[in-house]
């Protein structure tokens, strides 16, 4: 009566399906079969050279959680979980015997053997015992391996173990012999300066897109959750819309609008249910996910479901065309910047174009003496590169710089960043200077909340209001309404759709949309000669290339090789380069950017560390008044920092310092980040001191590197801080990374490593700490442990100058003195 | 406790602590999300009777030394590893196709779910 369908797959030689994958013993009742729909691999019960037993190994390597016993076992074919609620995570389940007849039952920790949750008198809550113990399933239940059978079975080591389950992920018929066949462990070909044509580039850049679009299909497939409750309800357009809580593990899988997910319900073995559908909406850790599919839809159940995350090529598909495309298409992009791209040495082109007498573009700030300048380089060369240090006016540059492009009547323009938020700001600067535009979304993303939602395709398809397009209208009412149509009919609304789009796309001066969105196929019959794309540090070499190839003569990038580059998962791509931009390798390659000068998001004070040390002392603050006039705010930096607001900043006017910490830092409870208790405590006092003089939750911000403190801080100021709860929930916890392009009022930087042999993990990288720091507006605390960052040759530096401030202190809150703790000598130089 | 040694038994260290650490934060990651399912779940509808019709009344304890658990070896040399074993004889109950079942399950003495019955068996027989 067991479902499962057996797979003839190719097997060793001599031993049955079901012998352990590690270790070939196979007596049934010392098996387990992993039931992960992809695995379903046997494992024995034994510990071989290992601590754990080799199914938990795998359970564990994988992350795979349920399991069902041998045919031939004691037990029978049995899948173990939970008797009364259903779970099968076996790090969940434990027997429970009865009070008074000798029965036991499996039950899962929480909720079903909790006590609130089992309030039946039958059962001894008291004696719950879980499955695994001590690294390996109760030895009575799956039985260990006799001493002479492990000792007759294949030796297995912890390494060839982990290989095997890397191995396993693109593989997963891989066997231990694989492990020995040349070519597993070779390390990818590393990026170059230079290439010599487009075919070498792309043999390099390849099989690093490649690795990537593994690990990151591998990570995310591998997170399903199970026991998943539902709070179902209806979008306006008639689609089913699952609401559920996804919690986030450490730094791994971050979910973002537009993500495809699969609901599936169990529940019902007769009618199983599955349905894949987009998340449209995402609050702290609730989801809401629009379904695909109205049909049969369980909405009566709301226990047991379980997600699991649909991973999409798209991304990695388009990067490896558009490589493929430069190589193989000549008229990709224009002789010369093919060359430059390629790092070869031309001749830079300077073009001649007729100059505008203003750079500033109507309906956007006038435009300072740097950003002038920047805007006056670009049009007349055919490739610029940008570098818009914290609070600089990159978005409004890049705005003023289209605006000068349209006017050049050279096509259409093309603007692109690697995230949705960078696009949809950019598309709302341009459309405040009157130009037409049209932001292109994802399919995926088209239920997504955006602010420039009336500019997007879809909505401006949707509200085209001409005759001839009446019939388009016409079908578009009836899909809502009856959810799809007959197939002639349909055939004829995406034929009508499709031209109603070219024709939006057409009559548009400019399009913005995600460097991958480039890669549309709506867009594939489109050129662009001119291509902007802002955030251009944050993206790898193949994306940036995505939007290229359609046609590029005149290139702008725009970024800050100074702050943090673009998030590589895969440590083996990253360390072969992609997580280098293009924008920097052309750097290096010795193309000068230009650098915007004047910053008007920081108090001078905050700005002049980052701008010393990050950008040669080049940084001026620019009058702040005018600026905050143009936004609505009419506030001035003194008003905002002396009415009301009462702080006990060491120096008056300097609104920073460095709050000498002796905390202890520890490893957080998922054993894979850290926290300090003291700087957590520390925080807690500083923002209920801020919030006491007035400050607004909105304005005050927490970094930390670590996720394990970011949780702490959050978890720990709600419950201990003095005021009300929710006045702390409001107050935005987040990592540097998760920063980056954003600003608040106020900053605590908490840092966490404290530990005399070890090194500052996160901290040690100059850009994150450069993001770090350049966050805040008018207020910057810095929670540390002096001694110890002083070792890092530029903490060494950042304290020094805090010292020489006289905002480096300790003590009590209420009575800040100067601290005179003893600075570690750096070890190394600091360029 | 069981644990099987292996003359040859190589320990290492850094794999091993780190085998524990991902062991940790797996379990840890579960119990978190049973939590927040939790915050927002409904009262579980319980049903946890034990179904005495499937449970024959004799007497399951064996508590003498006496009885002989066969051990499921390898096929060969496996002669001298029938064992002696004392415990209880455990009815394990399951719900197929919503229906419920119980299957033996021998528990060994040495496990703190036999022992606590061993102890009431004896209590009660000396009553
Ligand atoms: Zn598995
Ligand atoms: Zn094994
Ligand atoms: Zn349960």
């Amino acid at each position: 009566e067991e479902m499962y369908d057996f797979d003839s797959r190719e097997r060793e030689v001599d031993l049955p399906e079901h012998a352990c994958r590690y270790c070939g013993i196979h007596s049934p009742s010392s098996v387990v079969r992993c039931i992960f729909p992809n695995c379903r691999k046997w494992f024995c019960n034994g510990r071989g050279n290992t601590s754990g037993s080799h199914i938990i190994n795998h359970l564990v390597r994988a992350k795979h959680k349920e399991v069902s016993l041998h045919s031939d076992s004691p037990l029978g074919e049995t899948i173990l979980e939970c008797y009364n609620c259903g779970c099968r995570n076996v790090f969940l389940l434990g027997f429970i015997p009865a009070k008074t007849e000798s029965v036991v039952v499996l039950l899962c920790r929480d909720p079903c053997a909790n006590a609130s949750g089992l309030k039946d008198m039958n059962w001894d809550l008291s004696q719950w015992l879980p499955l695994i113990e001590d690294r390996c399933f109760l030895p009575w239940l799956v039985k260990i391996p006799t001493e002479q059978e492990q000792l007759r079975a294949r030796q297995i080591s912890a390494q060839q173990i982990n290989k095997l389950e890397e191995l396993w992920k693109s593989n997963p018929e891989s066997t231990l012999e694989d492990l020995e066949k040349p070519g597993v462990d070779d390390e990818p070909q590393p990026v170059m300066l230079r290439y010599e044509d487009a075919y070498q580039y792309q043999n390099i850049f390849g099989p690093l897109v490649k690795l990537e679009a593994d690990y990151d299909k591998r990570m995310k497939e591998s997170q399903t959750q199970d026991g998943v409750v539902i709070r179902w309800d209806m979008g306006l357009n008639k689609k089913r819309v699952a609401h559920f809580l996804f919690p986030k593990a450490d730094n791994e899988l971050r979910l973002v609008p537009g993500d495809e997910l699969r609901l599936r319900y169990n529940g019902d073995a007769s009618h199983p249910w599955q349905c894949v559908g987009h998340v449209i909406k995402l609050t702290n850790e609730e989801v809401a996910l629009e379904l695909r599919n109205n049909q049969g839809v369980p909405v009566d159940q709301t226990h047991g479901f379980s997600v699991d995350f649909v991973w999409k090529s798209t991304s990695f598909d388009r990067m490896q065309a558009a490589m493929k495309t430069f190589a193989v298409d000549e008229t990709s992009v224009s002789g010369y910047i093919y060359h430059r791209l390629l790092g070869h040495d031309v001749e830079s082109q300077t073009l001649r174009p007729t100059l505008p007498k203003r750079f500033s573009a109507p309906g956007l700030p006038e435009l300072n003496h740097s950003q002038v300048f920047a805007v006056k380089t670009v049009l007349q060369k055919s490739l610029t590169l940008i570098q818009g240090p914290p609070g600089t006016g990159k978005t409004v540059t890049s705005a003023s710089i289209v605006y000068q492009l349209v006017q050049q009547n050279q096509g259409q323009v093309l603007v692109c960043a690697p995230s949705n938020v960078a696009v949809d700001q950019l598309t709302e600067k341009i459309h405040a200077s009157g130009l037409k535009v049209v932001r292109l979304c994802a399919k995926s993303r088209e239920a997504v909340n955006s602010p420039v939602e009336f500019l997007t395709l879809h909505y401006q398809v949707r509200h085209l209001d001409t005759t001839d397009k009446s019939e388009l209208h016409k079908l578009q009412q009836l899909k809502d309404e009856q959810g799809e149509l007959s197939s002639a009919d349909e055939k004829r609304y995406k034929s009508l759709k499709r031209g109603a789009e070219r024709d939006v796309l057409m009559n548009a001066d400019v399009i913005c949309c995600t460097c991958v969105g480039a890669g549309d196929p709506r867009l594939s019959n489109l050129r662009f000669r001119q291509v902007l794309i802002d955030e251009s540090t944050q993206a790898t070499e193949p994306e940036c290339l995505i939007p290229l190839i359609l046609g590029a003569k005149q290139v702008i990038l725009v970024g800050d090789h100074c702050q943090l580059g673009p998030v590589i998962m895969c440590k083996k791509a990253a360390k072969a380069g992609l997580s280098q931009s293009l924008f920097e390798r052309l750097v290096i390659l010795g193309i000068k950017p230009i650098r915007l000068q004047v910053q008007y998001r920081m108090h001078p004070c905050l700005s002049e560390f980052p701008s010393n040390t990050f950008y040669e002392g080049t940084l001026q603050n620019g009058e702040r008044f005018r600026e905050r006039k143009l936004r609505g705010a009419g506030v001035t930096i003194n008003e905002r920092l002396y009415k009301g607001i009462d702080f006990p900043w060491p120096v008056p006017n300097k609104p920073m310092f460095f709050y000498y910490c002796l905390g202890q830092e520890e490893i957080s409870a998922s054993g894979t980040s850290y926290l300090n208790r003291t700087e957590a405590t520390t925080c807690e006092k500083i923002v209920t001191h801020f919030l006491k003089s007035g400050v607004n939750p909105s304005q005050i911000g927490v970094i930390t590197p670590y996720e394990g403190q970011r949780a702490y801080i959050v978890n720990y100021m709600q419950r201990t801080g003095s005021l009300r709860p929710q006045l702390y929930k409001e107050i935005e916890v987040a990592s540097v990374d998760s920063f980056q392009g954003r600003e608040k009022d106020f900053i605590i930087l908490s840092c966490v490593r404290s530990n005399e042999h070890q090194g500052i993990g996160f901290l040690n990288d100059p850009r994150r700490l450069n993001v770090a720091l350049t966050r805040s507006r008018y207020g910057l605390v810095i929670l540390g442990n002096p001694k110890v960052l002083s070792k890092q040759p530029l903490w060494n530096n950042l304290l020094v100058h805090f010292k020489e401030n006289e905002t480096l202190v300790e003590g009590p809150l209420n009575n800040l003195k100067q601290s005179m703790v003893q600075f570690s000598k750096p070890k190394k130089f600091f360029p | 406790e069981i644990s099987v040694r292996l003359p040859n038994r190589h320990v290492s260290v850094a794999e091993d602590e780190e085998f524990d650490k991902e062991l940790s934060k797996l379990v840890h990651e579960s119990m978190e999300s049973r939590r927040l399912e939790g915050r927002s779940q409904a009262r579980l509808d319980i049903n946890m009777t034990i179904p005495m019709n499937l449970l024959r009344t004799s007497s399951m304890l064996n508590t003498s030394r006496g009885r002989v658990e066969e051990q499921v070896v390898g096929e060969g040399e496996g002669k001298e590893e029938r064992k002696e074993e004392s415990g209880v004889q455990f009815k394990l109950l399951m719900k197929k196709n919503n229906k419920q079942t119980t299957r033996n399950l021998h528990i060994p003495a040495d496990c703190s779910l036999a022992a606590n019955t061993i102890v009431k068996h004896n209590m009660q027989r000396e009553e």
